[in-house]
């Protein structure tokens, strides 16, 4: 008798998936728990376990099909029962071979886990060969061994912090040419997260009226407060960014500004305030936007937003986003700086009615005490939807968001 | 009487309020979970109410009372009366204390309590019987803690009365005269060598060729050549086809799982009664973890509890594994005796290159001078000088283990050990005196 494996909803509310790639063929021998296949649901890629050991013999669908809640997807005959494991005793080796393992603490596995990472690849650079934290981070975003700032040199702000920032950005737009993928060209198929952002942004640009503002700001006092940071919490703790300052001061000028922070009903004729912060974070996959929400952003300290900024970005570019963990944004931030822009023109993801987006810090002629000096500056720019907010409202939240990250210490004096 | 035809909805579900499951819970709730925890008996399990705690107290007041009666060499004598009922009063206290705490905690975390028998009806619902009815809930995710309870012999089946399970021996209140014990494992040892200094007269039979199988041996027979000083009659290689006198059986235990109704929840059981969980604690069904006893590995509460916090995590949506290098085995004997990973022995077996140094404890200055010189200290390192374990006999040997499961647990080098100050004079000045003679 054959055991029939079926799509099942994980528990999200899912009806359908896209098939991205079978992970076994017929007549393979497989093991519980082994993957069977890939699915993309509405933004995640899974891999769904095999509930028996046995052997596959038929697979039903290719990679591109849409598969239904509850429709077979394979076909398994369940091996003989093996013999039952001798019942647990204390004399079970409880140690794992440390012969093969790979040196590093209980916290930095964790972390591993965490990050889809697997320690045996990552090169370490901690005492006798035990792997840091800051290793998995490094393997986990991909990036180089860049010489990290040692505790002992104070933190240097203005053009150094500036000088700094310049060379990550040359060294990400290497990776960027590097990775181009091979083309094929001609008609596709709008499929899965392309289809899906199609539809949004469709949606958002036929019905929401966008209006803008846009302005310059000094960031050296931000690249200060960054780097200070960074010294304070060290190696062990979440890399700081001003991403992490920019979403933390979102979230307190979106208290003064509530209509930034509404939706819309046009057929109820109502719109919405509401409390809770949940700011969506635009990240960029090699699959296309995805937007990871932070929750109650109003009760995070700096230090847990950037702990979950990091954490949601290597899950989005993993791929290992829960629904949960995409749902419930009320307004979004948006870093294209991070590809090297100065300016650009964010779309609001309905039912939100603002956006922000945030330019790349470099090295500007900027206006100091009447002199045209060079300094560090990030361009801001927010747009709104013109139904729930007036141009007043959308320049003053500008210049109040500009202003506490021009000056971060005035965020002490917020809620 | 129907309660509810109609299922409530609970994020999270858990079956067993013992040190997984509340654990479980707890984290759970923290992590801002909608949470119901089903339990059947009592609030903490076994291990609070009628395993681990209860046992430490009785042990700790036998070894009061046969303190006050051997301490003539100190030059203290006593007149020694052992009023069990009493005993029990005060081994009440302690255990009240602690699942007051527990209770106390899941409340403040708005954890819901049920107090009955669950059984899952499909994929995503239990029903729990309670004395007002049956509730029926609708889960997402939902936690298998339900523990374990002591393997019956067909010979001997539990009556209460003359064949009792440690449970019942716990619950005791007229010290025995003499006393059978069928079974050398942990739970055999910690109570023959407590009755025994509480003044019966015991029997402990095991049917393996040493008593504490799983420890290391030489441990083993530290514990066994004590309990003969005390006068237990040790009997290796026996059987007894039926009960002899007051009989504790205390032969293994095995898993909670047979009335959970997991077949209608798609969740795959061995033929053991153990279920397979992936790192993550997952089940074959993905809305259904476990931990604890019902799980592979050894029965103990701290497993059940590391495992707990991994599940949660697992419900909260974060990756996670569980994945200790070490899983500490302790044993509350006379003396006490800790095993840590890896002894010279299981090492070779794993193809692993290690040496061992031992101690006596005699060596050392706070063992002889807390009358306690009994026992060795060994510490294992493999060729790169890596800690991979430590096995100990001597008083507070359950303590000392702990410090080198965390250097195993960090990859620490004998060396590291050596060169960290240890206080005098201390029982832990053992690990570094051992690590010294290993450091290259």
């Amino acid at each position: 008798m054959t055991f029939g494996f079926r799509f099942t909803d994980v528990g999200e509310g899912l009806e359908e998936g896209e098939i991205v790639a079978w992970l076994v063929a017929v007549g393979d021998a497989v093991e519980s728990y082994q993957p069977l296949v890939s699915v993309e649901t509405d933004k995640s890629v899974v891999d769904l376990p095999s509930p028996t050991a046995g052997r596959v013999v038929a697979l039903h669908g290719s990679p591109g099909d849409i598969v239904k809640v509850g429709e077979l997807l394979v076909e398994i005959e369940p091996a003989h029962p093996t013999p039952a494991a001798a019942p647990p005793t204390a004399s079970t080796p409880m140690t794992a071979a440390p012969s093969t393992r790979v040196k590093a603490s209980p916290a930095t596995r964790k972390l591993a886990v965490e990050l889809n990472v697997d320690l045996a690849t990552v090169s370490a650079t901690g005492p006798d060969g035990r792997v840091t934290v800051d290793d998995v981070r490094r393997t986990a975003t991909g990036a180089q061994p860049a010489p990290s700032f040692p505790p002992t040199r104070p933190p240097q702000p203005g053009f150094a912090a500036a000088d700094r920032k310049v060379s990550f950005e040359t060294t990400q737009v290497a990776r960027v040419i590097a990775a181009a993928p091979p083309v094929t060209y001609g008609s596709q198929p709008l499929r899965g997260l392309r289809k899906r952002t199609a539809e949004v942004m469709t949606q958002s640009w036929t019905s929401i009226p966008h209006i803008s503002a846009m302005d310059e700001f000094d960031a050296t006092e931000l690249l200060a407060a960054r780097d200070r940071l960074r010294h304070i919490i060290g190696a062990q703790g979440p890399r700081i960014t001003a991403m992490s300052f920019a979403v933390k001061a979102c979230g307190m000028a979106l208290r003064r500004f509530p209509t930034m922070h509404s939706s819309i009903d046009m057929s109820a004729a109502t719109f919405t305030l509401h409390d809770q912060l949940n700011i969506g974070l635009a990240v960029a996959t090699d699959a296309g936007l995805v937007v990871p929400v932070l929750t109650d952003v109003g009760s995070q300290s700096l230090r847990s937003i950037a702990t979950e900024i990091e954490r949601l970005s290597v899950a989005a570019r993993n791929r290992t986003l829960t629904p949960g963990e995409l749902a419930g944004g009320s307004f979004t931030v948006t870093n294209y700086g991070s590809f090297g822009g100065t300016w650009g023109s964010p779309i609001i993801r309905p039912p939100e009615a603002g956006i922000l987006g945030l330019g790349a810090i470099k090295l500007r002629p900027f206006i100091l005490n009447g002199d045209v000096v060079a300094r560090s500056t990030l361009p801001l720019v927010v747009a709104a939807d013109h139904r729930l907010v007036d141009g007043d409202v959308l320049g003053s939240f500008l210049m109040f968001v500009g202003g506490l990250l021009s000056d971060p210490v005035r965020m002490l004096l917020e809620d | 009487m129907v309660v509810g035809e109609v299922a409530t909805a609970a994020d999270v579900v858990i079956i067993g309020a013992g040190p997984g499951g509340y654990t479980a819970a707890l984290q759970c709730a923290a992590g801002g979970k909608d949470v119901v925890l089903v339990e059947r008996e009592f609030i903490g399990g076994v291990c609070l109410n009628v395993g681990c705690i209860p046992s430490k107290a009785l042990i700790h007041a036998a070894t009061l009372a046969h303190d006050a009666r051997s301490s003539a060499a100190w030059g203290i004598t006593a007149d020694v009366h052992v009023d069990l009922a009493t005993t029990h009063t005060a081994i009440a206290n302690v255990v009240r204390q602690l699942t007051t705490g527990v209770e106390g905690l899941l409340t403040r975390a708005k954890v819901r309590v049920v107090r009955g028998s669950a059984r899952l009806s499909n994929a995503r619902r239990v029903a729990i019987e309670t004395e007002a009815g049956v509730e029926h809930i609708e889960f997402e995710h939902l936690v298998v803690a339900t523990g374990s309870r002591a393997v019956e012999l067909s010979s001997m089946p539990f009556d209460g009365i003359y064949v009792l399970d440690a449970t019942a021996a716990l619950a005791l209140t007229v010290l025995p005269v003499t006393l059978t014990i069928v079974g050398g494992g942990y739970i055999g040892i910690e109570l023959g060598t407590a009755f025994a200094k509480l003044g019966s007269q015991v029997t402990i039979v095991e049917a393996g060729s040493e008593i504490l199988p799983g420890m290391p041996t030489n441990l083993a027979r530290i514990v066994r050549s004590r309990l003969e000083e005390l006068g237990v009659a040790v009997r290796l290689d026996t059987t007894l086809d039926r009960a002899d006198g007051l009989t504790i059986v205390a032969v293994g235990r095995r898993p909670n799982t047979a009335e959970l109704g997991l077949e209608h929840a798609h969740v795959r059981l061995e033929s053991s009664g153990l279920i397979p969980v992936d790192a993550a604690r997952r089940t074959s069904n993905p809305h259904i973890l476990a931990i604890g006893d019902v799980t592979a590995g050894p029965a103990l509460a701290h497993k059940a509890t590391a495992e707990a916090i991994v599940a949660a995590a697992t419900i909260l949506g974060r990756k996670a594994a569980f994945q200790p290098l070490t899983i500490p085995a302790v044993v509350f004997s006379d003396p006490e005796i800790a095993s840590v990973g890896y002894t010279a022995e299981s090492a070779k077996v794993a193809g692993i290159s290690a040496t061992a140094h031992r101690l006596p404890m005699r060596a050392n200055g706070r063992a002889l001078a807390a009358g306690a010189p009994r026992g060795s200290a060994e510490l294992v390192v493999d060729e790169t000088g890596t800690i991979i374990g430590a096995h100990i006999a001597s008083i507070g040997a359950s303590e000392l283990a702990a410090e080198i499961a965390l250097a195993i647990e960090m990859g620490t080098t004998a060396t590291d050990l050596a060169l960290t100050i240890h206080p005098h004079p201390t029982l832990g000045e053992v690990w570094a005196e051992a690590a010294r003679t290993l450091m290259p």
